[in-house]
């Protein structure tokens, strides 16, 4: 095995962080204490052609400092370099993967980074659910902001610190109650973890009538402020009875030439938005009425509503629907394994730990009230805090 | 997403802001057989309702054929 030589002088953070690096990973190394102008210092410079501290070299090779032992690793390359005396597992055993890439995500990216803990995010996407919505006016810092900018602003900051992300893919299955956790992601690779931080969020949660899913881009839609002026000078439909489809019928009063509003209930939403709603010419309100189906062959062409209380069908014409019933964790790849509550939440304690050693949640998947991208950053760096404290606690 | 993608790509494209754009908005909904979702995309005689990047960078393998004919 090919020995390490590490230049380094007292009180030089790097060269601890060096140090300690070498050592977590049971690596030996020859330390060299060098001060500026001695007889090993004059030695580090010839052989590094640098007077920076600290100075590693793999045999008689210069690797650089710290960061750049740091990105050996991530490449593979550091054990490869030392010879085959170092064990390790083929892939890379992250610290943290984090899985999610909303602010709660994101901001835990932050926090594992700058711990130094190697991190892997797994995320379908990033920005999450705030990404449909238009602008944000309550994120500290920003009086207005348009969320395309804020989420490019969360993603720089992520990638100043040169996470490794892994966008576009789902996470197909979780193994959580081993020491060393298993992330199996869509790509059909494996990715193992020492800690796991869930991030996943909430979804739109969907009608489940015949002709939804099939028409969904065809005039289905779950997002109004994405979809809502597309939908100009059509009959359109809104699911729903809260302040989000509430919402919804106010984005489309402006635009539509019709909009039907069905819900199986009673309004429930504010009543300023429904006073709103209920002046409006343009609107018809359909309480107590349950969805039956979608119509349509290849785009919406109506929606057939029943009575719950005279049990009278009517078939809507509309060429759209926006379904605003309320949304859905993304717990199910862990609802047999974590405690959820009533409705699918992950329960957390304030530490954002769920119960299973080395498995932190946070965000809107969780039990936590309030759900804000502000409350959802606060709780990502809560669970990063959280992850390093468990490996730590672990050496 | 998509305007990036092709960007990179060093393709050339005209974007069509549907939301200001009536008669781009009608046309869109004509071509995609009444989708009601953007991005919508037009390569050659392929519309795209969304954006994949796999059949994207496919579809637009009918550009470098065109020039080739010429």
């Amino acid at each position: 095995m090919a020995s390490i030589t590490i230049y380094s002088t007292e009180g030089c953070p790097f060269c601890a962080k060096a140090k300690s690096f070498l050592a977590e990973r049971g690596i030996t190394y020859k330390e060299i204490d060098v001060q500026p102008g001695s007889k090993a210092w004059n030695q580090m410079k010839e052989k590094t052609g640098s007077g920076s501290l600290p100075q590693i070299l793999i045999g008689d090779e210069p690797v650089g400092g710290y960061g750049d032992l740091v990105n050996l690793e991530a490449t593979g390359e550091l054990n490869q370099r030392l010879g085959k005396a170092v064990e390790g597992p083929v892939s890379p055993v992250y610290d943290v993967i984090i899985i999610g890439g909303g602010p709660a995500g994101l901001s835990a990216a932050i926090y594992t980074a700058r711990k130094v803990l190697k991190t892997l995010i797994v995320s379908k996407d990033i920005g999450g659910q705030v990404a449909w919505t238009y602008d944000v006016d309550n994120y500290l810092g920003f009086s207005q902001v348009e969320t395309a900018d804020l989420i490019a602003k969360f993603e720089e900051h992520v990638q100043k610190y040169g996470v490794e992300k892994l966008v576009g893919v789902e996470v197909k299955a979780l193994k959580l109650t081993e020491k060393i956790k298993k992330v199996t992601a869509g790509d059909g690779k494996a990715y193992l973890a020492k800690t796991v931080i869930l991030a996943t969020g909430k979804r739109p949660r969907p009608l489940n009538v015949p002709g939804e899913k099939e028409l969904i881009g065809m005039g289905v839609t779950y997002c109004s402020t994405c979809d809502a002026p597309l939908f100009a000078d059509l009959d359109v439909a809104v699911a729903g009875g809260g302040n989000s489809a509430l919402e919804a019928v106010i984005d489309l009063m402006k635009v539509a030439r019709k909009v039907y509003m069905v819900s199986l209930t009673p309004l429930t939403g504010d009543q300023i938005l429904q006073d709103k709603v209920m002046s409006s010419p343009k609107v018809e309100v359909f309480t107590e009425y349950k969805i039956l189906r979608i119509a349509g062959d290849s785009a919406v062409e109506g929606v057939e509503i029943k009575s719950l209380k005279t049990g009278e069908g009517k078939k809507l014409r509309a060429s759209g629907i926006i379904i605003e019933i309320g949304l859905l964790p993304n717990s199910e790849l862990v609802v047999d394994i974590l405690e959820t509550n009533r409705i699918g939440e992950i329960a957390i304690d304030a530490r954002c730990r769920t119960g299973v050693a080395g498995v932190f949640a946070c965000g809107d998947v969780t039990d936590v009230p309030f759900k804000q991208v502000i409350v959802a950053a606060g709780e990502g760096a809560k669970a990063a805090l959280s992850a390093y404290d468990y490996i730590i606690n672990q050496r | 997403m998509a305007k990036e993608f092709l960007s990179q790509k060093g393709v050339a494209f005209t974007a069509y802001d549907v939301t200001k754009d009536k008669a781009a908005l009608e046309e869109m909904r004509k071509i995609s057989r009444g989708a009601l979702r953007v991005p919508v995309i037009a390569v050659c005689n392929e519309v795209m309702v969304g954006f994949d990047g796999h059949r994207l960078e496919t579809a637009l393998r009918c550009l470098s054929h065109s020039s080739e004919i010429k």
